[in-house]
Formats: C-alpha cells, sequence, structure tokens
C-alpha cells in the first residue's frame, strides 16, 4: 500500500507527518523544536518542487510513504488522483491521502509562509517548527489513525 | 488513452471536453439563450464548482475523456498527474493533460456568493456569461488535444 501525506508545499506538516509515522520522530513523546526542526527535508522543499510526490521511507509493514504538495486545491486534487488511479485500473484501497494540513495551527502556517515563500529562512524555520511543537500531540494523533487505516487492509 | 482537460474551476475543462467528444459545436454561441443550451449540454448542474476529476465519454476512437477542475495551479497538477505516473508505473503515453485556461476565477467565487445569498437565478446568469468566456480558450483546448493526439499516434 502506499501512503500519501499531503499538504500546501510538502515542506512542514506533511513531512513532520510522514517522519512520525516512520518512527523518526517519537508518537509517544513530544520532540524539542530542535529535534523537529533537524527531521529529514523539514522546510526544504522549493517551489518548483510543488505537485512532486517525494518518498520518504517505508514502514514496518511494507507500505510506502510519500509527500506531497498540492498547494491550495489539496483536497480536490487528492480525489482526483485516486480517480486518475482508478482509471488506469489501480484499486483505490491500495492507495490513501491524508491531509496533514489539518493539525497545522498559524504558527506553522506564517512560519512556512516566511521561509519558502518570503525566503526568511533563519524566521521562518524555527516558527514553522515551533508550530509543529504546539500541535504535536495532534500530528501524533492523526498519524495513529492513518497507521491503524493502513494497519487493517 | 486517457485525455484529461483541466481547468481553474471546471467549466473551461468540461466546455472543452464537451467539444471533444462532438457534443458541442466549434462556434461560440451567439447568445444568451445559445450559451445556456450549450451549458446544459455540459450536464452539470454548477460547472464553475463542480471540481474533480469526472468522465464525460469515449471519443470516435475509445479515449476516455475526463474534465478536471482544479483548485489548484496547472503546473502542480501536471507534476502531481505525472509524478503518480511514475510511482505507478503508469505509461505516460498513455494519458494527456491539456489545460483548457481560461481565468474564471472572478465567475467563482461571485457565483459561489451568489448562490449562497440564494440568489440562484443571478448566479445562473453569471455563469452562462461565464461560458461565452471561455468558449475561446476551451475550443482552442480541444483542437490542441486533437493536434497532439494525432502526433504522438503517427510517431507509435
Amino acid at each position: 500500500m502506499r501512503v500519501f501525506y499531503y499538504c500546501y508545499g510538502s515542506a512542514h506538516s506533511s513531512v513532520t507527518a510522514a517522519n512520525i509515522h516512520l518512527g523518526i520522530l517519537p508518537a509517544d513523546r513530544r520532540p524539542s523544536v530542535r529535534e523537529i526542526m533537524h527531521q529529514p527535508l523539514f522546510d526544504k522543499a522549493e517551489h518548483h518542487e510543488l505537485g512532486h510526490p517525494h518518498y520518504m521511507g517505508a514502514d514496518e509493514w511494507g507500505n510506502q510513504l510519500y509527500v506531497i504538495g498540492l498547494a491550495g486545491g489539496k483536497t480536490v486534487m487528492s480525489r482526483a488522483l485516486t480517480d486518475f488511479l482508478a482509471a488506469f485500473g489501480i484499486d483505490p484501497t491500495t492507495t490513501l491521502f491524508h491531509d496533514a494540513l489539518q493539525s497545522a495551527g498559524v504558527p506553522l502556517r506564517i512560519g512556512g509562509l516566511a521561509s519558502r515563500r518570503l525566503g526568511l529562512v533563519s524566521v521562518g524555520r524555527p516558527l514553522a517548527a515551533w508550530g509543529v511543537w504546539l500541535k504535536y500531540q495532534m500530528f501524533a494523533d492523526q498519524v495513529q489513525l492513518v497507521r491503524d487505516a493502513v494497519r487493517q487492509r | 488513452m486517457v485525455v484529461i482537460y483541466h481547468s481553474r474551476g471546471a467549466l473551461a475543462a468540461r466546455l472543452a471536453a464537451a467539444m471533444h467528444l462532438g457534443w458541442l459545436r466549434g462556434q461560440p454561441p451567439g447568445s444568451r439563450a445559445g450559451a445556456e443550451e450549450a451549458w446544459r449540454r455540459v450536464q452539470v448542474e454548477n460547472a464553475l464548482h463542480f471540481e474533480g476529476l469526472w468522465l464525460l465519454g469515449e471519443d470516435e476512437s475509445g479515449r476516455r475523456v475526463f474534465a478536471l477542475g482544479r483548485a489548484s495551479r496547472a503546473d502542480v497538477t501536471y507534476r502531481a498527474f505525472h509524478g503518480m505516473a511514475d510511482i505507478y508505473g503508469l505509461d505516460k503515453r498513455s494519458f494527456l493533460l491539456q489545460r483548457a485556461g481560461g481565468p474564471v476565477a472572478w465567475d467563482d467565487h461571485t457565483v459561489w456568493l451568489l448562490r449562497s445569498l440564494r440568489l440562484g437565478a443571478i448566479a445562473h446568469r453569471v455563469e452562462t456569461g461565464a461560458v461565452r468566456r471561455v468558449w475561446g480558450s476551451a475550443r482552442d483546448a480541444a483542437e490542441r488535444a486533437r493536434e497532439r493526439l494525432a502526433i504522438s499516434e503517427h510517431r507509435v
């Protein structure tokens, strides 16, 4: 099975969710802001990469994890991509799209905007990481839902 | 073979797909009544908000023709679909993405607002006006797609 964590730019929310899923970030405690900031691919995606899925790894059940930034139309696009695969005979139950942005709060969104869109990395990246830290339990809870879902399939 | 017309919102994509299938003629509607008829032929109640991927039918060569109303950018759409094709090993020659264009963003929001205010009759007039405005870009998209298909099939 393939799991796609999506958000706006595949730089913060989706990456955090995927890293929690893979065990790179802890699910049972809240890591420090420094740990969050130094997780793989955090705040690294470039604007021209929007839409391009990035492979993050495989979980303990062999499910392949990806992150993808779908910009403003993420909900519509995630459904459209599932329909697109179904048009080629790919079973929709073998693909799972999860909106990681629903766990994001205002500091994360502002930090992400500052870093990725405005180029203010020194300010935006720590702010985004702090935003993740504030909402970390939500991220962990959402990832657990996804893990439960893929474990049952 | 899968042909996917995509546009912001859904109207231009559905019009282009309908033209590809021969449901609509290439001439723009010269009147509001003509635009309304064309809008009805596209077979959606609220075309401007009919986002997502929708199969309209098969053309004379058996190609499945879809319309995609995207709320995102065209380049994001392109990368996402091609990225999925790479991941799942789909032959990229088996599908064609064709942008239908036509900036209808303000129509989109206007119609949404009007319908939210229960002003459906006015929203309907805005929608049919949008049909006439995007007709040209939809027709161009349908022609371009057919040219690209002809070229790719000639190469094969």
